[in-house]
């Protein structure tokens, strides 16, 4: 049987190595790139936007200027330049050389016309600087710059064997990782499904060999979407060694071979001390803002209030920024000496609208750490949120208790995925009230599935409560446990004490609400910008109307912001406009002479430019326009009626209706013929417009929340509840998003964001090894419950199907949390607004997968899933590893 | 059953002592090895406490604000303690820059310089040590090296002329005037060392 698998094995590894042998004689590797392609920013680093002249396009290069040709320069590399230095006479002479590791070129000076500068570069791991003696342009062009690159070329000298080439680019990890994929995959299958399924593994494994062969014939490629790290082939013999040993495993199912907690805790803890100390001081979401927040309560022994500052502090964290290298990578800095607002940390941001028990709790031990460094200090504020780490894994290991008879493998395996995910851990262990909010979530979890399935007592639904309350107080995205406490407790009820009516009696109560909550009466497609949030509904019934019997109503009071309505045109409207002149009007008057502004708000992928005009508004409705040109690359417009914020000085409020977009150079100083009430077309100077507009006269009502809701709600969830809201039912404009975009975007990023929410493990490979996970352990998930949800106990199958909902609706909120999207074109999903649900979702993804498994065989499949895991782990920290060392 | 009884208690009791005693060792190990920097934490918590009783900074604390000592006393504590520190953990540069702003505070300018170019030689990225060395050697009326150490924080001339013009909408023009004579003076050093 040994001799027998060890030809297989052998078999399998001379195929690799065939194949490999084949990719890399075939491999020719090349690089040629102009710097107008945006794949030249693969290749270089440090380079000013593409500017152009009559030479064509080019980019200058900054003070850290370095070429990485992406393992190419392993081998003695030809690489050519396509450069100039069209410098004044007064300036330095553009004095050049190249730098790798220890080896430097001979200075060379480059001319001020475009010519080709060739270099021969030995072979060496380190990138390729380009030093160069800078200039500054003068005038209001602050700049040093060093020289303007057109393009870039390069191809290995012939100095290297061909063979030796494509080897030596994609370095002795990754090809340790191709050698070793089709053998794990062959072994994988062998070992798991015995002989009868040697055939599919076999050709499974020449499929691997193959496309290894590929790989290895595409170098540069490869080098760019594989780690260079040891960890991935480190991992891949791991995976071989649990795939040879798989059999013993089956035994972990029975309960009796280890005590679950002496499993995952070390495993949790671990990895999280892992993370805190691998990931540099203030890579993680708006930590310096967070991190000052908390300072500023053990200062002073205060809540801070909203934007307050300690301008030493940020300067001492800015300093630290800087000696840790998070200015390296091209993040503009503040002014180190400025003592106003160019010194903000965090782009300017605060973190003081968050509500403060996190930063509170934080504050305690910072007070008496005070003496410390001010990045030891956050390390001490990190290991609060290694402490919600722990009991996050706590919950989802007492939930799975609950949901499991004893000895079950997800009672450890579930608390220690929840280690071994990398992007979830990395948040974990970041400074941020996220970590308070999925803690206290999931103790919330905790806390309903013990009621659920013990039945209520006072204690548990004190922590129920407990849980609850704090999930919401430490952050927004905790609410919806708040929400889902009533239900919990009613399921727990009707299931304990046999009340079934309980459910659909709290559904009825639930729809009996809602009138209380929504009301019909705000203007469609009209979205509300104010801050604090406009009270009354935003459409008002007016006989002064010129168009109808309705208006645009908005209320305005000094001190508030952003004190507008606008209406966003859909993007096949918007396409007509792009690249033409249009006109802009509406009716205006308001409850007492006012400023107000008319005009529109052009978003493109780089700008947001508000196009408005001020006009005194009298009390009866007089028609204001103006014309502007939209840019083709505008990507959204939409009509703006506001206030003057600045000239405001006491409350008014603001009417408009018959408010028009219409293409072409309408006269400005004669009123539109509308067809009808609707507005959405007629006659201006004599000619016919078609208004790009919808419900421009506000007849057209919508839904909206009532004022009692509407203003504490904003408060809590900083923005408005029911801009919110039209922005989730305007299908029209953003069903795509919502429905398609953002849930697609948040499942492919679920395992390989970190730090600020960069994606580190980027690529369409990662992708879909993202969406192939949901979906198999969602599928595995579903498979298990039809087949058994009949024979699950009621109580444990009642808190599945809860936690199922629970999760659910948090996923949701993630997802509509984009929402209203007005004020800019890019729209950033973030998955951590989905991890208060981590566990449900770790129960999804663990149990469904080990459920596509047959039970015999579960052992095995439990093997591969720890396996994959830690493959992925191992893979997410090498990256990791390599992103931050500087 | 009974006569194995004792032999399997004194086997649990030899585990059990075994267990005790790698605990204790691997305890003690981690101690000796932390031991520095528990010593240096230490230190630096005492010379903080001193620093606070020794010295004060202006209010409000702007960019170029030097300390005053207020106890010498306390600063001799404090410049005590972090020599402990520093020769707990030679390697790390709070404490050295820390020694440098007592330096400062002391009216040493000559030492706060030697200390914080040990902070920054330890740190190099760290600006904001950078900016302190200049601060001190801008003290000492050394502008050669001052310029140096502004070059070191990555200055511009446009910082300066920034924190000019911020003093300025402040109302403060003798800040104004002397952000402006330091951007002279960099002008000048810049010129000189191209």
């Amino acid at each position: 049987m040994f001799a027998h698998q060890l030809f297989i094995a052998f078999g399998c590894l001379l195929l690799t190595i065939l194949a490999l042998a084949s990719g890399a004689t075939l491999a020719t590797p090349r690089i040629g790139v102009a710097v107008a392609d945006p794949a030249s920013d693969r290749y270089l680093d440090d380079l000013s936007d593409v500017e152009r002249s009559a030479a064509g396009a080019f980019r200058w290069t900054g003070r850290d200027a370095a070429i990485d040709l992406g393992g190419m320069q392993r081998v003695p590399t030809l690489l050519t330049l396509r450069m100039a230095a069209p410098r004044p006479p007064e300036a330095p002479p553009a004095d050049a050389s190249l730098r790798v590791g220890a080896w430097r070129s001979q200075t060379f000076r480059i001319a001020q016309d475009v010519r080709r500068y060739r270099l021969l570069l030995p072979g060496s791991a380190g990138r390729i600087q380009l030093v160069v003696v800078p200039f500054q342009p003068g005038g209001r062009d602050g700049r040093s710059l060093g020289v303007a690159i057109v393009g870039l070329a390069a191809a290995p000298a012939a100095l290297t064997p061909a063979w030796l080439v494509a080897p030596t680019i994609v370095g002795g990890a990754r090809l340790l990782t191709l050698l070793l994929a089709p053998l794990v995959v062959l072994l994988a299958l062998h070992h798991t499904f015995g002989a009868r399924w040697l055939l599919l593994g076999a050709a499974l494994a020449a499929v691997a060999a193959l496309a290894g062969g590929v790989a290895l014939s595409r170098p540069l490629g490869t080098a760019r979407w594989l780690s260079d790290g040891w960890p991935l082939p480190v991992a891949l013999l791991l995976v071989l060694g649990i795939t040879l040993i798989g059999r013993r495993w089956e035994g972990l199912g029975s309960g009796a071979v280890l005590r679950p907690s002496a499993i995952w805790l070390p495993a949790v803890l671990l990895q999280g001390a892992l993370l805190l100390l691998l990931v540099p001081p203030w890579q993680h979401y708006d930590e310096p803002a967070h991190f000052e927040y908390a300072r500023l309560i053990a200062d002073t022994g205060q809540r801070p209030a909203y934007g307050e500052r300690s301008i030493p502090l940020e300067r001492e964290i800015i300093g630290s920024m800087w000696a840790s290298g998070f200015f390296a990578r091209g993040v503009p800095p503040p002014a180190l000496l400025s003592d106003g607002q160019a010194l903000a940390i965090s782009g300017g941001g605060t973190a003081t609208g968050h509500p403060p028990p996190y930063y509170m709790l934080a504050s305690l031990p910072l007070r008496l750490m005070r003496w410390l460094d001010i990045g030891g200090q956050l390390l001490v504020a990190r290991s609060v949120s290694l402490v919600c780490l722990a009991l996050t894994a706590l919950a989802a290991a007492a939930v799975a208790a609950d949901l499991t008879r004893p000895g079950h493998p997800l009672r450890w395996l579930a608390p220690l995925l929840i280690g071994w995910y990398t992007s979830f851990t990395d948040l974990m262990t970041a400074f941020n009230n996220d970590t308070a909010a999925i803690a206290c979530t999931s103790l919330f979890f905790w806390a309903a599935t013990r009621t659920i399935v013990a039945g209520p007592s006072p204690r548990r639904v004190v922590a129920l409560c407990l849980t609850a309350v704090a999930a919401a107080a430490v952050k927004n995205t905790g609410a919806v446990a708040l929400l889902f406490a009533p239900p919990a407790l009613l399921v727990a009820l009707a299931v304990a004490r046999g009340w079934r009516w309980l459910l659909p009696v709290g559904a009825v109560a639930l729809l009996a609400l809602l009138p209380a909550v929504l009301a019909w009466d705000d203007a469609d497609a009209w979205y509300r910008w104010a801050w604090p949030a406009q009270a009354a509904p935003t459409r008002v019934i007016d006989a002064a109307a010129p168009l109808g019997s309705a208006a645009l109503r908005l209320d305005i009071t000094p001190g508030a912001a952003q004190q507008q309505l606008s209406n966003p045109l859909l993007r096949a409207r918007l396409d007509v406009a792009r690249g033409r002149t249009v006109t802009v009007g509406a009716y205006l008057w308001a409850s007492r002479p006012v400023r107000a502004r008319i005009g529109v708000l052009l978003n493109t992928d780089r700008y947001d430019t508000p196009q408005t005009e001020t006009v005194l508004l009298g009390t009866s409705p007089t028609f204001y326009a103006m014309r502007l040109k939209v840019p083709r690359e505008a990507s959204r417009m939409q009509q703006l009626i506001g206030a003057d914020d600045a000239t405001l000085d006491a409350p008014a409020t603001i009417f408009a209706d018959g408010a028009v977009v219409a293409v072409g150079a309408f006269d400005t100083a004669q009123t539109p013929q509308f067809a009808d009430s609707s507005g959405l077309s007629g006659a201006w100077g004599g000619r016919p417009f078609a208004n790009l507009l919808r419900n421009p006269s506000a007849e057209a009502a919508g839904l909206h929340f009532r004022s009692w809701v509407e203003v504490p709600l904003g408060r809590y969830a900083r923005r408005s509840p029911s801009a919110t809201l039209r922005s989730i039912v305007d299908v029209a404009r953003t069903g795509q998003l919502t429905f398609v975009n953002i849930p697609l975007d948040m499942v492919d990023s679920l395992f390989s964001q970190f730090g600020w929410g960069g994606s580190m493990l980027a690529g369409d490979g990662w992708r879909w090894v993202a969406r192939a996970t949901v979906l198999l352990s969602l599928l595995g998930a579903l498979w298990w419950w039809a087949r058994h949800w009949r024979s699950i106990e009621p109580r444990r199958r009642a808190a599945l199907l809860f936690l199922g909902a629970a999760g659910a609706a948090i996923w949701a909120n993630a997802i509509l949390r984009v929402h209203p999207i007005i004020d800019t074109s890019l729209v950033y999903s973030s998955t951590r607004y989905a991890f208060p649900a981590i566990v449900p979702m770790i129960l999804v993804l663990a149990g469904g997968m080990l459920a596509l498994w047959p039970e015999r065989r579960r052992g095995y499949g439990l093997a591969l899933l720890l396996g994959g895991a830690l493959l992925l782990n191992a893979v997410a920290l090498s990256h990791l590893w390599q992103f931050y060392a500087l | 059953m009974s006569a194995r009884a004792p032999e399997r208690s004194a086997s649990d009791l030899r585990r059990r002592a075994a267990t005790i005693a790698t605990l204790l060792c691997a305890i003690v190990a981690l101690l000796l090895l932390g031991l520095p920097s528990l010593v240096w934490a230490a230190q630096l918590s005492r010379a903080d406490a001193a620093m606070r009783q020794g010295m004060a900074w202006p209010s409000p604390r702007r960019s170029d604000s030097l300390p005053i000592a207020t106890d010498p006393a306390q600063l001799a504590l404090a410049w005590s303690a972090l020599g402990t520190a520093i020769a707990a953990r030679p390697a790390h540069p709070y404490a050295y820059r820390l020694r440098g702003q007592v330096a400062l505070a002391s009216g040493d300018a000559a030492a706060a310089a030697r200390w914080f170019a040990l902070a920054l030689a330890l740190a190099p990225r760290d600006r904001l040590v950078a900016w302190e060395l200049a601060l001190a050697y801008e003290r000492l009326g050394d502008s050669e090296r001052t310029g140096a150490a502004w070059r070191a924080a990555g200055l511009t001339e446009r910082d300066f002329a920034l924190r000019a013009a911020e003093a300025l909408a402040a109302g403060d023009e003798a800040a104004a005037r002397r952000w402006d004579d330091r951007t002279a003076s960099y002008t000048a050093y810049l010129r000189a060392n191209r």
